[in-house]
């Protein structure tokens, strides 16, 4: 299968910062792909590289098998962008956006337009100043998709809206996706989201992509160990692939990356009256996994992934 | 595409235009003795000779030039503060044809805008017994001189909303730069030739156009 979106050791500074460094992502033709890091992880500036609004210092960007640097017209008719925020001409009607939209591009379908304004009760006549968020999100969507793209890009196009509005915005976006194998691309703080949607995350921690693998692969690997101790518990030594150990009352919670026999062997070296291996979501393993204090992390790189020698690239 | 382009920037320019024909408005209807109650400020003189001493000239150059930098600031600076650069550039249209179809935009109402008040009141004082002094249409030519070069602080502008700048001295300083060397450029060779004016506004127009290609194309839009 060849990759929809495809970098090459991308680099941006910022300054003396480097906001992105040395990524290389790939992102699989029909994919859906969570790009996920915290605020300043540098995902926004990934994202405006990917669509050529940003330009790299070093390294090299493809989509769709285009270098982004010469991305012809044609090709960037392929993709969709839904920039953050939902950038959008607010004295104009929904119409008139439309009908603006529309101008752009040869393929596009209107009937497919008109039943996601119908679907999200977006009436053509309302200025787009006079929406709210949430319905300019949505407007952004049915501009976006109504084109037919092979790629959409979305820079966390769930942001600022509200529970109800987040959850139908994702069901239609789960809708969109089933349709002839479309490739998506996006990144969001809501990690509920990206679980129900994405089919594989790549999570950036100071530019750097620490974390690209299907997501059952992440969210399985990373587990709560509870060591339970009828007394003070003692320090943990430390294993391959913790990331954290913190005393609780008279437990000692780790995080591990990766528990295997050789994690197991240390936990039972220290005599415990119990030891619990609780599964975590997304949204914790992520929190675990990104938060300071910075430290070495564990990688995951790999597809077919091996728990043993993951872990072992990884220190606590 | 280009149309659909075209036909966005010359709504989003309207409100400017409408409020620059206003004071053009204002200006003619000064000149051509109008009686308004806020002209009693502002008198005219029965010894004004028509784009000759009564000051129309500087007046719509004033007006011009202030145009002229609101539309560019509004086509630059009002997409950057929307992010609708992000929008727009991601068009299937190449930058180099975003920037020119907004220019062209920019220049049409700009040229329409300044060239319909000097053509109705060079109308009116060519009418006989409007005001009493001679009229001949040469009488006009420095005045559509001048508005003519205050378009290149258009072009200037335009550089200003989309050079990355940090602060606001050296955003402006294509600006600033354009109108001394027009200025300096017509008063130093204004007399020698009307040919001669042209050439140093015409090289600058020049390069703030290149620049505002390649800026356009070098720039992040962040």
């Amino acid at each position: 299968m060849s990759d929809a979106i495809f970098t090459q050791r991308l680099t941006k500074y910022y300054g003396r910062r480097a906001v992105v460094n040395s990524l290389n992502l790939r992102v699989p033709q029909g994919c859906v792909y969570g790009f996920l890091g915290r605020n300043g992880a540098g995902k926004s500036t990934t994202i405006k590289m990917l669509t050529g609004m940003v330009h790299p210092d070093s390294g090299k960007a493809f989509v769709l098998g285009e270098d982004v640097a010469e991305l012809a017209p044609a090709t960037r008719g392929r993709i969709a962008y839904l920039a953050e925020g939902h950038p959008l001409y607010r004295w104009m009607t929904v119409g008139e956006m439309a009908r603006f939209a529309a101008a752009f591009y040869a393929n596009w379908n209107d009937r497919l337009l008109e039943q996601i304004l119908d679907h999200f009760a977006l009436p053509r006549r309302t200025k787009i100043r006079r929406l709210s968020n949430g319905q300019r999100a949505q407007l952004s969507l049915a501009l976006a998709v109504a084109p037919d793209p092979e790629l959409l890009i979305l820079d966390d196009p769930t942001l600022g809206l509200d529970t109800v509005v987040r959850r139908d915005f994702l069901e239609s976006l789960i809708q969109l996706i089933q349709r002839r194998g479309r490739t998506i691309l996006f990144s969001s703080h809501i990690l509920g989201d990206v679980e129900r949607v994405a089919d594989r995350i790549g999570i950036l921690v100071d530019g750097v992509l620490r974390v690209d693998c299907p997501t059952d692969v992440f969210k399985d690997s990373v587990r709560k160990i509870v060591l339970e101790f009828g007394r003070t518990p003692p320090e943990f030594p430390g294993c391959t692939g913790l990331l954290s150990s913190r005393q609780e009352g008279m437990a000692l919670e780790l995080i591990v990356v990766g528990y295997g026999d050789e994690q197991r062997q240390a936990c039972e070296a220290l005599e415990p009256r119990a030891i619990d291996v609780i599964e975590m979501n997304l949204e914790d393993a992520f929190i675990e996994y990104t938060r300071g204090p910075r430290r070495k992390l564990p990688i995951f790189a790999t597809e077919h992934r091996d728990v043993e020698s993951v872990s072992a690239q990884g220190a606590a | 595409m280009l149309k659909a382009l075209a036909l966005k920037e010359l709504r989003e320019l309207a409100p400017i235009a409408v409020l620059a024909l206003c004071a053009y408005a204002l200006i003619i209807a000064r000149s051509t003795g109008v009686e308004f109650f806020f002209f009693q400020f502002w008198p005219r003189s029965y010894n004004e000779v028509p784009f000759v001493t009564d000051g129309f000239t500087e007046m719509v150059v004033l007006v011009s030039a202030c145009l002229a930098v609101a539309l560019a600031v509004r086509q630059t600076i009002g997409e950057s503060r929307r992010s609708t650069w992000h929008w727009l550039l991601h068009r299937p249209l190449t930058r180099k044809q975003i920037i020119f179809v907004k220019q062209a935009a920019g220049v049409v109402v700009y040229l329409v805008c300044g060239a319909l008040p000097i053509l109705w009141y060079a109308g009116w004082a060519a009418i006989p017994r409007t005001h009493p002094s001679p009229f001949y249409w040469s009488m006009t030519a420095e005045t559509w001189e001048v508005w003519a070069l205050s378009l290149s602080l258009y072009f200037a502008a335009f550089l200003c909303g989309l050079w990355p700048a940090r602060s606001v001295g050296p955003r402006w300083a294509p600006v600033v730069g354009m109108a001394a060397a027009v200025i300096f450029g017509y008063a130093m060779l204004s007399p020698i030739s009307t040919a001669a004016v042209w050439i140093l506004p015409l090289v600058l127009i020049g390069l703030a156009t290149s620049n505002i290609f390649y800026i356009c194309r070098t720039r992040d839009f962040s």
